[in-house]
């Protein structure tokens, strides 16, 4: 089973954890720049969270034979602080890089004027960098959040395929699909969503447009829950095809829109493990 | 210690540099390069429906090989006379040169790897020393930026550069290297260490070697270090000794390089 986790937040997470991925197949991951758990003060803590996203965590992952991409983005929260705000004129920087491919996570949280100011901003930098945008949705009144997200999303003239709406569940999954959004699905151990209500999704509305993901990060959260999907997947009569699908196609496709993905990067230095063993030839059997 | 410059590894006003000569892709070769993510693209291009064609798969390793390390000799030419003619223009040119000139496929964790785009970043930086001739301010400045906001491709690439402007900058960077030794990336150390290091003082310049064997940098890829022809850096050898003596009370091996700086009998003793 190979397995692109397209939304993990690697920087809070150890190197047990790259080498628990590793051998649940994880190859590759998206690392969407967020929140870090307490808040960032100043924009020069934006600045080192984005190096350590394009710089050291990438470093760390090829190290475990994982190709590691992020998204960069001024995060919903943080939108309401104007001391972190100027970020957003820094972001051209950042977009204009390989392996940047997405511009997220932006959205809502409180569903401020503050937050939706920087969401549209953001919008236009992904239409001026051709990226597709990542969307967090709130967890916090999230059916109306997610509605006045795709109310943005049009307005700004985005293509609805080059967004994905995350962390949807049971009550908000529809007004995405309709809106011919991609669907973001986080399964968590305890909140979100978990294995078996996602195969449910599946079975109800099948395997389009979706990105099933770990969201692990600081908090109470699993990296293998992907892996966990898949054999949910399994048991219940999908084929491995079909899981290769969710799991690996869907995500290459979403953000190969982007024309920044790198995979064909694990040659990783671990000797025997991992030599020779690239992405593409190590996980067809 | 010898710490003279070995020549450059890539000729300041010769382009195509000699260091590609040596390696398997040649700047010189004609053609569009495909794009890094030449996966993605290609899978988009190939009208990638939603049933997902198995992008992943789609060509093999040798196949993206090839493709991939195709440069763009004449886009490149075109960067170049661009940011000569306006400096600024490498601010969004250096960071996208990978993907739109070429690259070595893979991110080569093992540091000191000839990659292309380092030597394609490289020239960049070679037009923006020409553009910024006689502006060694703004040239530092221009360079420290691409640094600060470099991705770790984007940041070897100019430490790279910094030995082949270093007529033009003297030691306006060398904060640069000192930066670059303070990560645990073995590819950033590496290139720190390259002929521009000549500059650090002694102290630092020591560090960076014992950083070296530390964190498994090949000592061959140290500008101007031979530990054979070497006798006078008595305190480099000093500090060689005591680790590889820390390194034995813990009962672990002794790298090869730095066995190469103490004398014979002491290397009999690697067994024990």
């Amino acid at each position: 089973m190979r397995i692109f986790d397209p939304h993990i937040h690697m920087s809070s997470r150890t190197t047990d954890d790259y080498e628990a991925m590793y051998a649940s197949g994880v190859r590759a991951l998206v690392e969407p720049a967020f929140w870090l758990g307490q808040p960032r003060t100043s924009v020069d803590s934006f600045v080192d969270y984005f190096d350590a996203l394009v710089g050291w965590e990438r470093f760390r992952a090829s190290q475990f034979g994982i190709a590691h991409h992020c998204t960069i983005a001024l995060n919903p929260k943080e939108a309401n602080d104007p001391r972190c705000t100027p970020v957003l004129d820094l972001l051209p920087r950042y977009l204009a890089k390989d392996g940047v491919v997405a511009v997220g996570e932006v959205g809502f949280d409180s569903m401020t004027e503050d937050e939706e100011k920087a969401f549209s901003r953001q919008l236009e930098l992904a239409r001026e960098f051709a990226l597709p945008a990542m969307v967090h949705t709130p967890h916090r009144d999230k059916l109306a959040g997610t509605r006045r997200t795709l109310d943005l999303v049009a307005a700004a003239g985005m293509e609805p395929g080059m967004v994905v709406v995350d962390h949807l569940n049971e009550v908000t999954v529809d007004v995405v699909d309709e809106a011919g959004a991609w669907m973001g699905f986080s399964i968590y151990p305890d909140t979100k969503m978990d294995p078996d209500r996602m195969v449910a999704i599946l079975q109800r509305r099948g395997l389009d447009r979706v990105l099933v993901n770990s969201a692990a990060d600081w908090g109470k959260s699993d990296p293998l829950r992907t892996r966990a999907t898949g054999e949910a997947m399994l048991a219940a009569g999908f084929t491995e095809d079909d899981v290769d699908r969710v799991l690996w196609r869907n995500p290459v496709e979403f953000f190969g829109q982007s024309g920044r993905l790198l995979l064909d990067v694990p040659t990783a230095d671990q000797g025997a493990t991992f030599a020779g063993n690239s992405l593409l030839r190590g996980e067809r059997g | 210690m010898s710490m003279s410059s070995e020549g450059d590894r890539v000729g300041l006003d010769t382009p195509p540099p000699p260091s590609l000569r040596s390696g398997a892709p040649s700047l010189g070769t004609p053609g569009r390069a495909s794009s890094p993510g030449g996966l993605a693209r290609s899978h988009s291009g190939s009208g990638g429906s939603t049933s997902g064609s198995p992008v992943g798969r789609a060509a093999s390793a040798s196949e993206r090989v090839e493709t991939n390390t195709v440069v763009d000799e004449r886009l490149l030419a075109e960067w170049c006379a661009e940011i000569e003619a306006d400096p600024t223009r490498i601010r969004t040119r250096f960071p996208a040169a990978a993907r739109e000139i070429g690259r070595t496929p893979g991110t080569s964790p093992e540091p000191g790897a000839e990659r292309v785009e380092d030597v394609v970043r490289v020239r960049l930086l070679l037009a923006l020393g020409r553009g910024l001739a006689d502006d060694a301010d703004s040239l530092s400045t221009e360079l420290h930026d691409l640094y600060r906001f470099g991705d770790a491709d984007e940041r070897r690439a100019v430490l790279l550069g910094l030995g082949h402007l270093e007529d033009a900058i003297g030691d306006r960077a060398v904060d640069l290297l000192h930066d670059a030794m303070r990560t645990n990336d073995p590819r950033l150390v590496a290139a720190a260490m390259g002929t521009y290091a000549a500059r650090l003082d002694p102290a630092a310049w020591r560090q960076g070697v014992l950083k070296c064997l530390f964190i498994g940098v090949p000592l061959r890829l140290v500008a101007g270090l031979d530990p054979a022809d070497d006798p006078a850096d008595d305190e480099l050898r000093r500090m060689v000794a005591d680790y590889a003596a820390e390194r034995r009370a813990a009962g672990r091996e002794v790298p090869a390089d730095a066995l190469s700086f103490l004398p014979a009998p002491t290397q009999t003793t690697r067994e024990s």
